[in-house]
């Protein structure tokens, strides 16, 4: 699948831009991150794409349709941020008249609405009225309905904002499966970058205007080290004379920043010329949410 | 192409609420209409008693399928549902037609009980039941429609002001136009504004089926009402964005 944006601006009553010339290609891309800070368009954005508003300036085409042609051909899955259900119904029954709206035969309709069911784990409460359900589950179901009819293309905006550890984990292997089985391309909207990381392909930060497009691995890249030493001393003191070029000391611990593996492997020689005064080392990589906020922070164009 | 499946669905999402909300649809269906016709029946002189009967199939015809297709995409927009169906391939023909059948479903069991009703206590006498039917069936369509355009028109996403706006128009239709009375009684300018009103010849297809008069011939108002129903299902599927929905 590629989507296409090209110059896409989106003004709201003709004084707030939301969009800025947001261009960007896509070809074959499975899951596609989508973030930046709140309020930075990043639902307009998805919106423009998925034809629910046009834009005032630029275009979407995806495999060569227009947003309205790819939704009237039932190409696409849109999970929105806000969007309440129908609650004075039971969850399969919202699931099914929204089937047959998407186009599905009657026996399709059912067929899917269990796969969905069993695919996001709603059994126990297919039967129940959507009122009764708590609000992590009313999510759940939002997002349910953006599998049905088997889309190529899902938009889905903070599916798991709301919901548990656990359960975000199980619902992140669902949508990656679902992915990897049809072949499908989803873009998401999502705060959690660090619980994505490894199954996304592409991240795009978006902030008014695109400031990053690329892998996982090139935006960690963007922090500019590969991992964080924690140093902590057994007691407060001056500090070793740290042989890497970017370390801070702060009272009893050394913080250190480390490029490349050969340069984490002469540090820790060096700490054991020094275990005397050393109680304690952490070694963790830079988290992806640490180089958005870099990346933000810098405001780079890509 | 209008898909008929998508319009069944879209049907029974939004009917669902007022069929599984079994007392205030006997409220709205029944009690609201009666306990309207039982004092206008007590006031009125009996031989313009059968005006009342109309009155009151109109009444129910209106408050069900304007005000409610009003408040169903007034509530579609308060609560963001309709950000899910815009994501769908429906189209707003299928989107208008579904919120008819909806109304029908609503509708047509409260009219044919009040019908019933009226024939019984031998308020109601009708002589063409072709006719009757047809003025029931054009009643529902043209409310459900004109609902459906003021809800759309009002850019407000203010629930209240839609349903405010809806219940004003309701009003206008059933009781500021002669349909409880006969329309000699209204001063000639005004029977003129009343005569542009389309309850007015709802109330006249109704009444010339069952031996009421409202001094309207039947050809003028089946062109009132033929015209009508074109232009406002033209506006309905050409004219509206479904955009301007959200």
């Amino acid at each position: 699948m590629r989507i296409y944006v090209r110059d896409v601006w989106k003004v709201y009553g003709g004084s707030v831009i939301a969009l800025r010339g947001v261009s960007f290609e896509l070809v074959d891309s499975r899951l596609v991150i989508l973030a930046g800070p709140n309020g930075a368009g990043k639902t307009t954005l998805v919106r423009v794409m998925d034809g629910e508003l046009s834009p005032t300036k630029g275009y979407v085409s995806i495999d060569g349709l227009s947003p309205d042609e790819a939704r009237v051909k039932g190409l696409f899955g849109v999970m929105p941020q806000e969007a309440e259900l129908h609650e004075y119904l039971t969850v399969r029954e919202y699931l099914y008249y929204l089937s047959l709206i998407k186009g599905l035969s009657r026996s399709d309709a059912r067929r899917e609405v269990n796969r969905v069911i069993d695919d996001f784990m709603l059994h126990e409460y297919a039967k129940r009225k959507i009122r009764e359900l708590s609000g992590g589950f009313k999510r759940r179901v939002l997002l349910a309905q953006a599998f049905l009819g088997t889309p190529q293309l899902l938009f889905l905006d903070e599916p798991t904002v709301g919901l548990d550890p656990e359960m975000r984990v199980k619902l992140w292997r669902v949508i990656t499966k679902y992915l990897n089985d049809y072949g499908a391309t989803a873009i998401l909207v999502t705060h959690y970058l660090d619980e994505v990381k490894g199954y996304a392909d592409k991240v795009l930060l978006h902030k008014g205007k695109l400031v990053f497009m690329g892998t996982p691995k090139e935006l960690l890249d963007r922090v500019g080290y590969r991992y964080r030493v924690r140093i902590r001393l057994t007691s407060k003191s001056e500090g070793p004379d740290i042989p890497v070029t970017k370390y801070f000391i702060r009272d009893s611990e050394v913080e250190v920043f480390v490029h490349d593996d050969e340069e984490l492997l002469n540090l820790m020689y060096f700490i054991r010329t020094i275990k005397d005064i050393v109680a304690e080392v952490v070694i963790d990589r830079p988290s992806l949410e640490e180089s958005y906020m870099e990346v933000l922070r810098l405001g780079e164009v890509t | 192409m209008v898909k008929l499946l998508r319009i069944y669905a879209i049907g029974m999402m939004y009917a669902m609420w007022m069929l599984k909300n079994k007392l205030f649809y006997i409220y709205l269906t029944l009690f609201f209409p009666i306990s309207i016709l039982i004092p206008f029946y007590l006031i009125t002189p009996e031989e313009n008693r059968p005006y009342v009967a109309i009155g009151t199939i109109v009444l129910t015809l209106l408050s069900n399928s304007l005000v409610t297709a009003c408040q169903d995409l007034a509530m579609d927009k308060l609560l963001k549902r309709i950000a899910v169906i815009l994501t769908t391939p429906v189209t707003p023909i299928e989107y208008f037609l579904g919120q008819v059948l909806s109304n029908a479903l609503q509708t047509f069991p409260a009219i044919t009980t009040i019908v019933l009703t009226l024939y019984i206590v031998r308020l109601l006498n009708i002589t063409n039941i072709p006719l009757f039917i047809a003025g029931l069936t054009l009643g529902w369509y043209l409310a459900t429609s004109i609902g459906f355009i003021i809800a759309v028109t009002l850019r407000a996403r203010d629930y209240q002001s839609i349903v405010i706006v809806s219940n004003v128009i309701a009003f206008i239709l059933v009781f500021l136009v002669p349909i409880y009375y006969p329309p000699t009684h209204l001063p000639g300018p005004l029977r003129n504004v009343a005569i542009a009103l389309p309850t007015l010849h709802i109330a006249n297809l109704l009444g010339l089926a069952s031996n009421v008069n409202y001094y309207i011939d039947l050809t003028t108002s089946i062109i009132y009402l033929a015209v009508l129903t074109s232009s406002l299902t033209f506006i309905v599927s050409k004219r509206i964005k479904f955009k301007d929905l959200y």
